[in-house]
Parts: C-alpha cells; structure tokens; sequence
C-alpha cells in the first residue's frame, strides 16, 4: 500500500521537525534583555513580584528542566493565562483561531479564483497584449506592502463606496463573509501574483510538451486539451507552492488583523508584543509554526492523490 | 521534439524584454538611490521640521506630497525613509547570503550528518512563518535597526541554503567534478572554486527578491511599532501614523506606499533581468 | 476519388532562431496513394520528423510553413485555420510519436487516453468495448486489466502498442510512424513492425513510417523517399531503390547497411551532415561526395525524374546508372 507508506513517512518526518520547533521558539524568549518576569511586569513591579512570577513559571529551575515544564504545559493544555484578558489562554485560542483559518482559507479560495484565470489568459495568448497586461498586473502586489494595499482597499471600497464594513468581524455567517472579504483579497494579493505567475510558467512549458502534441494530433479539440491535458499536468507543481506560499500567508495575517482590526490570532500577537505579555507572544508564535507544519504536511498529503506518480513512487 | 526543433528551442530569439528588465530596472534604482542621497539638496532639509500652520494640507507645489499631521512635509520624509530601507534592504542580505550559500554548499558537497543537521535547522526555521518569527524575534530584542540585522540575519539565510544545496547536489554528479578529485584536488577547494560559483547562481537571482522582502518586512515591522523607533521617517512607520486620518488627509499613508511600491517594481525588474542573463549565459 | 492520399509539393519550412534562420525544410516532395507505404528514411536532422510534424500542422512557432503544398483527398493543408486542421486530425490524419513515454499523459490511464481519441457518439459501454478491441487488435495480453493502467507502468513495447491503438481509434487514412521502434528493443522492434503491417492491411491504411534505419524496413514498404539535410533527394519504389540507387547518399547509405553476408564490408560515409543554418545553394551532400564536380556547388539542384516512378536530386544521377546497388 504506497500511499499508507507515503503517508507515514511524511508524518514520520513532520513530527521531529515540530518536537524540534517547541525547542526553538522555547528558547527564543532568552532573547529578552534580562529576566522575563521582570521585563513583563515592568519597571514599577516590586523584587517579591518579580521573584513569585519567576518562580510560578519555573524561571529559577536549569535551563532543561525549564523546558520540561514548559512541555508538560503544552501538552496538558496550560498555555498560561493572558495578563491583558486575566484568562487562560486556552479559552481564547479557539475562537481567535477560527477567525484566522476562516481569513487565510477565504483568501486561498480568492487567489485561485482569481489566478487561475489570469494565468490561462495570459499562456494562451502568450507574448500579446492580454499577457503583457496580466504580467503587469501582477507585478504590482508584489512589489507593495500587503498591509498598505489593504488600507488603499479601505480608503476605496469601505470609506468611499461604503461596500464593505471597515473594520471589525460582524454577526453571523454572511455578515463574516462581507467583513472577511477586504482582508481576504488584501491576503490574497501576493499569493495571486505568484500562482498566476508560475501557472502561466507552467501551462507555456506543458502546452510544448509531446504529450500534448499527441493529445492535439489525435483530433482532440482545443477545450479538451487544455481542461484534460495541459491544466491537469500544470495544477500540479501549484499543489506544493500552496503549501509553502500559505506559510507566508498565515504569517501575513498578523498585520492584515491589525489593519482591519479582526479579532484573531495576528492581532491578538501583536496585542501581546506590545503590552508585553510575553508568554502569550511565544505561545501564539508556537501555535502559528503548528498549524504552518500542518498544512504542509496536508498539502503534501494531497499531493499523491493528484499525481499518480507519485503514488507508485 | 524533433532534433532540429530541439536545437531550435534551445536556441530560441532572445525578447527584447530581456535587455530591458535590467536597463529600466536599474535606472529606476539608480533614481532612488540618487534620490535618497540628495534627499538634503532635493527636499526641505529636515524631515523632522513640524509646521502647524501647515497641517495635513493636501499634494502642491510647494508641498509635492502634502503635509502630514504636524506640518511636516511628507515628501521630504519619503526621501528620508528612502534613505532608511534601502539601506537596511541593501544591508541585511549580506549576510544571509554569505551564510547561506556557503552552509547549503557544505551541506549539499559533504552530505552525511553535516547535511542532515543544516537541513533540519533549516526546517525548523521554515516551519514557523517568517513574518511571525521576525516580529517574535524583533519584539524580544527590542526596538533598533541592529536588531533587524540581527532578526533577519538569522532567519533569511535559510532560503539561500536550500538554494544553493540543491546546485550543489545536481553538480556533484556533473563529470568535471569527478574529472577535478581524480587529479587530487582537496574537497575544500573543489567547493571553493568549481562547485560555488556555478552553484550561487539561482542564489544571485534570489537577491532581487530578497531586497525587496526585506525592504516589506521592514515596512511591516515599521507599521506595526517594531523596528525602527520614531521620529525616524521608515515608510511603513509613516504609513502606520497615517492611517488615523484616512479621510482628511489620505496622503500622509498613501504616498510612503507608493514609494515602496516604486522601489519593488525596480527591484523585480532588476532581479528579471539578471534572471533572464544568468540562464541564457548557462546555456 | 482519384489521385494519391497526400501529394506533398516542394515543402519548405523555417525555423527563427538566435543564431540565424534555420531552413529545417528545403524543398520535401512526395506522394502517398490510398494503402500504400512509404518510407521517409533520413539521419536524425534531416527534417523527417519536421516534415510530419508540418503535414498534421503542430509545428510549434517560431518555426512555420513557408512554401509548398500539402494536399490532403485533393484539398491543401497549407494555410487551413486551426479548426479546420483538428477536423482532419485523428480521423483523416493521425501522427505517432517517436518516443511513447512522452508522448503519453502520464497522470491519465490507458483508458482515458484511448477513449478521448474515439468518436464520442454512442454509449459509455460501447466505447468501453472499442477500447478492448483496440488494445486486443494491437496485442496487449489480458486487455481489461490494463484499462486502469498509467503509461509509465507499462513496458516499452507494450507502450508503443497504446501509442498505435489511440492512433487507430477513429481509423484515419493515413498514419504517419515516427521511429516507432526507435525506443525499442531489438526483439521488440520486429514485432511491432509486424503489428503496424497486420493493422496497415487491416484497416486499409495509408503508412509513411518515418526512420533512419533503411535495412528494418525493407520488407514492409512500397516505395522509399530519401531525405538528407532537409530535403527529399531519391524517390522510388523499394526494389527499384535498391538495385538501382541513382543519389550518392542513397549509395552510401545502402553500402552502410550491416548485412548477414560476413564477408562483406560496412563502408560509413564520410562526414558529417551540414548545419542547416545559413545554407547556401548547391547540392548539401556535395562535400561528402566521391562523384561530385564545381557544378554541383551551384544553384538549386532540380529534383528530377530518372526513371519510371523514380526521382533523384543529383546531377550525377545519369553516371550513377553504372553503380551497382545492393
């Protein structure tokens, strides 16, 4: 059975990399300057406090028995409480979490909507004027700061047309779409540029390709030899860059959250940066690797079902 | 294909967008950076200079980009924050290229445990999203254009190693290696002087990208209140402060964007057209 | 309707490229009558493949058709639209590739790929049972088995034969073979000769087998066009090519041919084929040829005729009638 074997294996090499990733950001809150007990509470904080909250969070134990605590947290489900919210962390995970999946999933549905499209446009009409101007457009959101195009979006669509709400989460299902979709195509941005632009890469090299020579030289008619032969094979080098370019996604939520003020994951890390509420910060920067790796390892999990040659491979 | 349009394709006509990426890319890089040194001659002088008679008074003559909340005119401050990212852009790449190339090039020529430790270092980096772990970084260190050095330097570096690993791989088993050990070349210099410099190669054509990256993250960071402390003129920054009054004054945010956006474009372009070189000349 | 399948006149094709104007064809003229044979046999470069490729149309730009007839039942496939072209694709023409592997989708099955080259009128069950006789026809053991199969899980041969069966699906009148058994085997390549003649008088079907090995196909041609440097320089039919070959090229490649009489000698010819960029007039094969004089350096050389049926591109070809063949 390939596919189980496959599958395992991917999972066999995901699980060390996400052990090693608890070490790693475990050990980047050492960058603070000083103590962290000392740094979270601030200059006013008495030594007794400073002293109790080392304690409460195993400051004052080796550096590896530090580690052994904090794993034993993670695992039982203590993520530490929030100093801003006076809650535990984990009763507000879920709720910010949804928001930040439904953001970055409704941005990867955009993107594709949207590049698949251009990219076909632009390799069938390769080199004239439909292409330059699709090569053009899409140079442009590379080149810019996603959270500035957002607030451009804002300044037209929400300030001056009134169309969508300017900011904030909404009531209910159609109400998150409306409030969603600004942020969603503000995160799709580079996204789209890079798919259409490496789909429209991929359709050129596969339209030359002998396999689709034959497709064409057995009678087949134009439609069938793209939807059947020629997408098909090109879709495929996309699966894999979805999974890496939605790393970048998930990351870029943090500042697309601040822009449009929604209550998930990103602003709730920015939130904590600057009221510093540290521990928060650091669970928040683990929760964003775990569910990065995760994603990889479905995309990478998907992957067989589409390439069959991979499957016998 | 057929032998003759095989040779055919391989040999195909060289688009005159090719020469052009790089002409315009350039001059348009050249303008920035001439910009962005004149800025003293070009501007007001100080972008600092606060004028409440003048405040968010839309683009004119006198003041080509308006002025921001406190008199200040936001074209001097472009030029200034020109100054600022492009030199962090410029600067914090160094290193991660250094680096990077030469860990994916030991990793890669050496393979075994050398490999297997610089590949899952480079993992664990990858795993987390770049933005997150740059603002994690960067929040703990603190304010200050060192510690953007210092974040991206240990962050950035992991692409370029992953690049030039994987040339190095697919030259290992190129026959002029074979040919180079059997005269009793040491490893060390094979890496050195056969295997790295035909191996950075996608390395260099990453650059382009990476400037700008770098040149966003620092605009990313600037928005947020990380990075660069104020009153300092870094666009993202000024994009940020801006952002309170979209309605009366939208200038103040639009126009650092636009600057940014000028800089990007120039550096794709530039990055496409020593592309397009490096792989006509590998042919 | 009378007159040949495909009347092929004077086609040239040219490939823009960096370093110059590459003349891939320079002059092809041949013809194919309803069932018969011909074979296009040439070394690799010569424009065989080209030429095929410019019959059914799928020349990829920057190369194009730019002089010359290709007509088709009478009608000139030169300058048809793209529709057009893919109305007389798989039902009146069909191009087999050189190489299976490539030439097949590797993420579609068999199946898929057979099916989408018939007819889609009818049943899914009938088509179904096509696809069978299909792959039985072509001679693959255990055929419902391997209707799920992917290209790249099959053997070398037994690709080949899927490459035949899609060729055959909507039973074209002319099949062009490009090296069908380039890719193959030494066992496998007469098999597979063996099975293009059987489905050849079975389906009544016109063959032009495109190859650079003149020995393995003697048994199964009508006639023989020989192509060198772009172009078509001897015509005949097989026998008459043979005994008595009237194009130096021809002599050389006839006297390369190893041959199960020990005794005799492989003589190569001398050289290699000229590039094809930049040419100037005058016969290409001038340089590597024992019989050629000044005259031959100049000007386009006629393709003329010198016998029943037979045509050569050589002014010499008179001089040769003395050279034995064989």
């Amino acid at each position: 059975m390939h596919l189980l074997t496959y599958a395992l294996r991917r999972l066999g090499q995901a699980l060390p990399v996400a052990l090693l990733v608890t070490v790693l950001i475990f050990l980047l809150i050492k960058l603070l300057p000083g103590n962290p007990a000392a740094a979270i509470l601030g200059d006013r904080a008495s030594d007794e406090a400073v002293r109790a909250l080392n304690h409460q969070w195993g400051l004052d134990l080796p550096l590896w028995q530090q580690y052994g605590v904090y794993m034993r947290n993670l695992v039982t489900g203590d993520l530490g409480q929030s100093l801003r919210y006076r809650t535990p962390v984990a009763a507000l995970l879920p709720h910010r979490m949804v928001v930040t999946l439904f953001l970055v999933v409704y941005s990867l549905l955009l993107s594709v909507v949207i590049a698949v499209p251009l990219a076909i446009i632009a390799a069938t009409n390769r080199d004239r004027w439909p292409d330059q101007a699709v090569r053009a457009l899409i140079t442009l959101p590379l080149a810019s700061p996603t959270f500035w195009v957002g607030i451009l979006l804002l300044i037209v669509f929400a300030l001056k047309f009134r169309w969508f709400p300017a900011a904030g989460y909404g009531e209910g299902f159609s109400e998150h779409l409306r409030a969603l979709f600004l942020p969603a195509l503000t995160l799709a941005n580079p996204f789209t540029a890079v798919l259409a632009r490496n789909l429209r890469s991929s359709l050129i090299d596969t339209q030359r390709t002998t396999f689709v020579d034959f497709a064409r030289a057995k009678g087949l008619v134009p439609r069938d030899v793209l939807f059947r032969h020629v997408l098909r094979a090109a879709l495929l080098p996309i699966v894999t860059l979805i999974g890496v370019r939605l790393s970048y996604a998930i990351g870029g939520s943090v500042v697309i959250e601040t822009v449009f003020a929604l209550p998930g994951l990103g602003s709730w890390m920015v939130e904590s940066i600057l009221s510093r509420d540290y521990m928060v910060v650091q669970t928040l920067t683990l929760a964003f690797a775990l569910a990065a790796i995760l994603v990889n390892l479905t995309t990478d999990l998907i992957y067989p079902f589409l390439d069959p040659r991979v499957r016998m491979g | 294909m057929s032998t003759l349009a095989q040779r055919a394709v391989a040999s195909l006509p060289v688009k005159p967008r090719l020469a052009s990426g790089l002409v315009i890319g350039g001059s348009m890089l050249l303008a920035l950076a001439a910009a962005a040194l004149l800025a003293p001659a070009l501007s007001s002088g100080d972008p600092n200079a606060q004028n409440f008679e003048a405040i968010l008074q839309a683009p004119s003559l006198a003041h080509p980009f308006g002025t921001d909340n406190f008199g200040r005119d936001v074209f001097t401050r472009v030029l200034y924050g020109a100054q600022i990212d492009l030199r962090i852009g410029v600067l914090a790449i160094i290193f991660p290229f250094l680096f990077g190339s030469l860990a994916g090039a030991v990793a890669g020529y050496y393979g075994g445990w050398v490999d297997a430790v610089v590949m899952r270092t480079v993992d664990v980096i990858t795993a987390v999203p770049f933005l997150v772990l740059i603002i994690a970084i960067v929040s703990f260190l603190g304010s200050g254009e060192m510690n953007i050095f210092l974040a991206i330097g240990a962050v950035g570096w992991v692409t370029y190693s992953r690049l030039v690993r994987g040339e190095v791989l697919r030259e290992k088993n190129l026959e002029y290696v074979a040919a180079v050990r059997s005269l009793g070349f040491p490893r060390r210099r094979i890496i050195l002087r056969h295997l790295l410099p035909n191996a950075v190669a996608p390395a260099i054509i990453f650059l382009a990208s990476d400037v700008i990256l770098v040149i966003l993250t620092t605009a990313t960071l600037g928005f947020l209140g990380l990075g660069i402390r104020p009153p300092a003129p870094e666009w993202g920054m000024m994009i940020s402060e801006g952002r309170e009054f979209l309605s009366s004054g939208w200038w103040v945010a639009a126009m650092p964007g636009f600057a940014c956006m000028y800089a990007g474009l120039a550096f794709i372009l530039l990055g496409d057209g020593i592309a397009d070189i490096l792989r006509v000349r590998g042919q | 309707m009378s007159g040949p399948l495909l009347a092929v006149e004077d086609l040239r094709v040219e490939i823009p490229t960096r370093h110059g104007i590459v003349q891939a064809v320079r002059g092809v003229s041949f013809t194919v009558q309803r069932g018969e044979t011909l074979a296009l046999v040439g070394e690799s470069g010569s424009g065989k493949t080209i030429t095929c490729r410019a019959i059914v149309g799928l020349i990829h730009s920057p190369g194009h058709i730019t002089d010359g007839r290709v007509l088709f039942q009478g009608r000139d496939l030169v300058g048809l639209s793209e529709r057009e072209m893919e109305g007389i694709r798989g039902r009146g023409i069909v191009m087999a590739f050189q190489d299976p592997m490539t030439a097949l989708n590797p993420v579609l099955t068999v199946e898929a790929q057979i099916t989408e080259a018939l007819s889609q009128e009818g049943s899914a069950a009938a088509r179904r049972g096509r696809v069978l006789e299909l792959l039985r026809q072509v001679g693959i053991p255990d055929p419902v088995h391997r209707l799920g199969a992917y290209p790249q899980q099959l053997s070398g041969g037994q690709r080949q034969r899927v490459m035949l069966a899609i060729a055959l699906a909507r039973q074209p009148a002319l099949l062009l073979a490009d090296e069908p058994t380039t890719a193959l085997d030494v066992t496998i390549q007469a098999q597979i000769l063996r099975l293009i003649a059987a489905l050849q008088r079975e389906y009544g079907m016109a063959l032009i087998l495109v190859t650079h090995d003149l020995g393995i196909v003697y048994h199964m041609v009508d006639r023989v066009a020989v192509m060198y440097a772009g172009q078509v320089v001897e015509l005949a039919a097989r026998e008459e090519l043979f005994a008595r070959p009237r194009h130096p090229y021809t002599i050389g490649l006839i006297r390369s041919i190893p041959s199960a009489d020990r005794g005799r000698p492989l003589i190569p010819i001398p050289g290699t084929p000229p590039e094809l960029i930049g040419m100037g007039s005058g016969c290409p094969f001038a340089p590597r040829c024992e019989w050629a004089s000044a005259e031959c350096g100049r000007g386009e050389i006629p393709f003329a005729p010198v016998g029943e049926g037979h045509w050569s591109r050589c002014l010499k070809a008179d001089q040769l009638e003395a050279v034995a063949g064989g």
